[in-house]
């Protein structure tokens, strides 16, 4: 980067003078960007190519050797079940980062539409819909998804439901949010009076714009979500073993980790902090990029 | 005291490089006010930015910005600190956005008299009390203690001036000063920065793209043209004789309340990324020849003895301004065609007494934006609609194409009503969204109302989807009214954010026009341009208007670009109209006080203002007036007496026009006075 010079010499009428800046910050997100899609690429890559590259099934147990530590036919030991780590792991991976995508894409589809509605129709349904949004909002999300998660039951589906319930609230606010300005600009006007239905104009002109935000926030949501669903499971009300699911791993290792036995819980708890760091990296990258443009 | 030499920016950012200024030189002397023109992207604000070391990053910058022998480019921080506020200060555009928000505006000013004059804090602020007297701002004291969003714009712009002339600098720098500002405002602003000259010694430098209305104030001119310095000279010169093409095509294309014709310049300016080789107006010059593509002019005196009179062109015009181009000019559409008859034709467009008031959320207050408003216009009109901001204007646009319904009255248009209102039934569904398709709207900002994900040509459709057109039949109506605005196929791909004002605006009065209907409203459809592209803009309007068949509402603040097509013109002030005729007629023979002020504001080429010594002057902002009673305009009109406040005035005829004052057949008189003892 160029430095600020002041020049001193007698012929300085000649020598251009440079001001620094100008790019820092958009190379800056797009550093960010580049490293959260590398670090979730590899962890895509593996998840899909999990029954090729584990030595043991997802469930297999290898009743001769629980709790064996790293090394021999075991790349990372076993747990107490018998069962590789390191397989489960990578196994893990496809259920953690499936859940997570699904349960965010339903919670932007949800949150968008209800957004959508409430912003540009105003009005009771407006009060009706936030005031519901507020009062999912009111509680703690992860107290929230405790609740929810007690309620629904165990099972992917239901997971995948409670997840989104708990994100869906921050969508509708920020949709409408959104909604609620761009109501206001010309082009709105401009296509109501070309005799644009309600439909119309939300659907071809409100909801294109106003996922600027969204975009920007979900991959953020996406490692929330993940740790929602790890800290669901740690506490036995996600996925149940023996499905491999890096939080439920956590919390079967946590008694062995006392007695130093550390590869039962520290592995997936490493890939469950690369996971989360790839997903906020990626959002930050994008959150600066959209501030570098709007600037 | 302030001398450019040859200063060139070039910025640098990855992936683009722009030359903002090439080869720029000019002088501002102690006691001259320096006018800074051009359209926006020629290096105006580049310019300001140089002098007060405020180059954004990236920049590389050559050459010389000398201030009392000291090069600015070069100065270090601490210098640097010293230069602003005291040598030079500078008043922006956007007052409102440069004052902070939280502070009163007396303390930010005291703020400065403190730092830079190190006074105390009881004298700074009898000082900042003085100052604020000294720009006109009424109850000073009181004002003190207002915060930014307490004052009008023109209140605003005044504490802006005192903020940069309190630190007593040898330099102000005004960025668009009067951008934004209603005409009666634009010239009490002015005069702050002339009186800054002449009573304070002090240089100023005045940028503005807009030649005409900065003349009167301008001891010199330097007009600037991508990024290169065209012709400087002085004020008076050269704006009666422009010797360069550039400068002749600004002036020319600003409407002048005179009825001059407009003649448009094709082509936009040019992005350079390198300095110039040849002259940066060569492809849109009528003069331009083989060496004017081939190398740049240097800048030579206009004629021996002319003073300081320079230009950079190979081809000098010597004719006065209003000798060419009249004969290349189009008749103003208006002025064509047969005076159209209300009454004979069904009515297109018909309000009647209508009122709008937008409710306040909270509270029982309202704003009430239109009081009574009657119009009516048939097939082949065109109506103008003046006034400043704040005077219904918009409001008026919103209730013509149902996007407001009135409080009370009607409003109709080819007989449907598009709003809930009582007496015409609204139709429902399908049929209310056809009828929404018969009125069409041109909007202020061309890219704001182009909805920012969705292409050109999607844009340019919507209307013909609410008709039900096939995708085919779209196409050809689409294709068809491109060709009449002079637009390629090819734009139909693009998207609002890649295109330039001009062929936004084009694309606008496109989508307009492409499902034929039977009223256009235009609503300042030009404020937003440069000025050749408005020029170009007026040309494709002035087009449109006159389809024999289609009604148009041309609203403005600039009572110049009404005046070049519309058949009759209504002037607003405050909610209602105030007078209504036919355009030349309320033009040459104004009668009520409030238009005679507004074209006795409104900027003539040649440096003279209005119809000489019948001008009346406002007494006060417009924001200070109070209209719950009696006439509108009686807290500012010099001529009020108690009848004005106690009474309502209805429109009365005047011979060809109406006017809502009783006191129009005394006025001639009054203003005579009035001129005698100011």
């Amino acid at each position: 980067m160029a430095e600020l010079r002041t020049a001193v010499t007698g012929d300085s009428a000649t020598a251009p003078v440079v001001i620094a800046g100008g790019d820092r910050d958009s190379r800056f997100a797009r550093r960010l960007i580049i490293a959260g899609a590398t670090i979730l690429s590899v962890i895509a890559v593996v998840a899909l190519l999990a029954p090729l590259l584990s030595p043991w099934g997802e469930t297999e147990i290898d009743p001769a050797n629980t709790l064996v530590g790293p090394g021999g036919n075991h790349l990372l030991g076993t747990d107490g079940n018998g069962m590789d780590i390191w397989s489960r792991m990578l196994y893990a991976a496809r259920l953690d980062l499936g859940i997570a995508l699904a349960a965010v894409a339903l919670a932007v589809v949800v949150g968008t539409l209800l957004g959508l509605v409430a912003g540009y129709f105003g009005g009771w349904l407006d009060d009706v819909l936030m005031r519901v949004v507020d009062i999912f909002q009111s509680f703690p999300t992860f107290i929230l998804a405790l609740a929810v998660a007690a309620l629904l039951g165990n099972g992917t589906i239901n997971l995948i439901i409670t997840i989104a319930a708990v994100n869906a609230p921050a969508y509708a606010r920020l949709v409408r949010a959104e909604v609620r300005s761009l109501r206001e600009l010309p082009f709105v006007d401009a296509a109501i009076t070309s005799g644009a239905s309600s439909v119309g104009v939300l659907w071809r002109h409100l909801l294109p714009n106003s996922l600027t935000p969204v975009r920007v926030i979900a991959p953020l949501n996406c490692g929330w979500a993940m740790l929602t669903l790890a800290g669901l499971s740690f506490l036995g009300l996600g996925v149940s073993i023996p499905d491999a699911e890096w939080g439920a791993m956590i919390s079967l290792g946590a008694a062995d980790v006392v007695g130093g036995r550390w590869w039962t819980s520290v592995p997936p708890g490493l890939a469950l902090l690369a996971c989360v760091l790839g997903f906020s990296l990626l959002g930050e990258g994008l959150q600066d990029r959209a501030n570098a443009k709007r600037r | 005291m302030l001398s450019i030499e040859n200063l060139s920016v070039l910025i640098r950012r990855p992936g683009r490089q722009v030359a903002a200024l090439s080869d720029v030189t000019f002088a501002v002397r102690p006691g001259e006010v320096v006018g800074l023109v051009g359209e926006s992207g020629g290096g105006k604000s580049m310019v300001a930015r140089a002098i007060v070391g405020l180059l954004p990053g990236g920049s590389h910058a050559t050459g010389r910005v000398l201030f009392d022998d000291s090069d600015v480019l070069r100065m270090d921080d601490e210098a640097l600190a010293a230069h602003r506020g005291r040598g030079v200060a500078i008043c922006f555009q956007n007052p409102r956005g440069a004052l902070s928000p939280t502070r009163t505006v007396g303390k930010q000013l005291v703020d400065r008299l403190s730092t830079h004059q190190e006074m105390s804090g009881a004298r700074a602020r009898e000082a900042a009390r003085e100052l604020f007297e000294a720009v006109g701002i009424r109850s000073p004291q009181r004002r003190l203690d207002a915060y930014a969003h307490e004052l009008s714009g023109g209140m605003a712009q005044r504490v802006m001036i005192s903020l940069a002339t309190g630190c007593a600098p040898d330099l102000l720098i005004a960025d668009e000063p009067t951008t934004g500002l209603d005409v009666t405002l634009t010239r009490e602003i002015l005069r702050q920065f002339r009186h800054a000259a002449d009573t304070d010694g002090r240089g100023v430098l005045l940028i503005s793209h807009d030649l005409a209305s900065i003349a009167e104030v301008c001891d010199r001119v330097v007009v600037l043209y991508a990024g290169t310095v065209v012709e400087s000279g002085p004020a008076e010169q050269v704006l009666r004789e422009p010797a360069h093409p550039y400068t002749r095509a600004l002036l020319r294309s600003v409407p002048d309340v005179g009825g001059r014709p407009v003649v448009a310049t094709p082509g936009a300016m040019p992005l350079l990324t390198q300095a110039p080789h040849n002259c940066p107006f060569v492809t849109r010059c009528a003069h331009a020849d083989d060496t004017c593509a081939a190398r740049r002019p240097t800048t030579e005196p206009v004629a021996a003895g002319a003073g300081d009179w320079s230009l950079a062109c190979f081809h000098p015009q010597t004719r006065p301004l209003d000798a060419d181009g009249s004969s290349t000019s189009p008749a103003p559409a208006g002025a064509g065609a047969d005076p159209a008859e209300p009454g004979q034709k069904p009515a297109i467009l018909e309000i009647d007494d209508a009122h709008v008031v937008y409710r306040s959320r909270f509270g029982s207050g309202g704003h009430h934006a239109l009081r009574g408003v009657t119009l009516r216009l048939g097939p082949g009109e065109t109506l103008g609609v003046v006034g400043e901001s704040g005077c219904g204007k918009s409001t008026l646009a919103r209730l013509v194409m149902g996007l407001v319904a009135p409080t009370s009255g009607t409003v109709t248009v080819a007989g449907q009503s598009l709003v809930k209102q009582p007496g015409p039934r609204r139709p429902r569904g399908q049929a209310l969204r056809r009828a929404r398709t018969r009125v069409q709207l041109v909007f202020q900002d061309p890219i704001g109302s182009l909805s920012p994900r969705r292409t050109v040509g999607d844009s340019i459709a919507e209307p013909l989807r609410a008709a039900g057109l096939s995708p085919a039949e779209r196409t050809a109506r689409v294709a068809a009214v491109l060709d009449r605005m002079e637009l390629d196929r090819s734009i139909l791909q693009r998207y609002p954010h890649e295109l330039s004002g001009g062929q936004a605006q084009r694309i606008g009065i496109a989508r307009a026009l492409v499902g034929e209907p039977d009223l256009i409203v235009f609503d300042e459809p030009t404020s937003a341009l440069d000025v050749t592209v408005q020029a170009q803009i007026l040309a494709v309007i002035a087009d449109v208007a006159a389809d024999a068949d289609r009604a148009s509402v041309f609203i403005s603040h600039d009572l110049a670009t009404v005046r070049g097509f519309a058949d009759r013109v209504v002037v607003l002030y405050l909610g209602r109209v105030v007078e209504e005729g036919p355009v030349d007629v309320v033009f040459d023979n104004p009668r009520h006080p409030y238009t005679r002020a507004l074209l006795g504001s409104a900027p003539r080429l040649g440096g003279t203002t209005g119809s000489d010594g019948e001008a009346v002057e406002l007494v006060k902002d417009l924001e200070e007036a109070d209209a719950a009673t009696g006439c509108p305009l009686a807290a500012r009109c010099p001529f009020v007496t108690d009848r004005c406040r106690a009474e309502q005035q209805e429109l009365q005829s005047y011979g060809e026009s109406r006017a809502a004052c009783w006191r129009v057949p005394e006025l001639p008189a009054l203003i005579g006075r009035q001129a005698v003892t100011p």
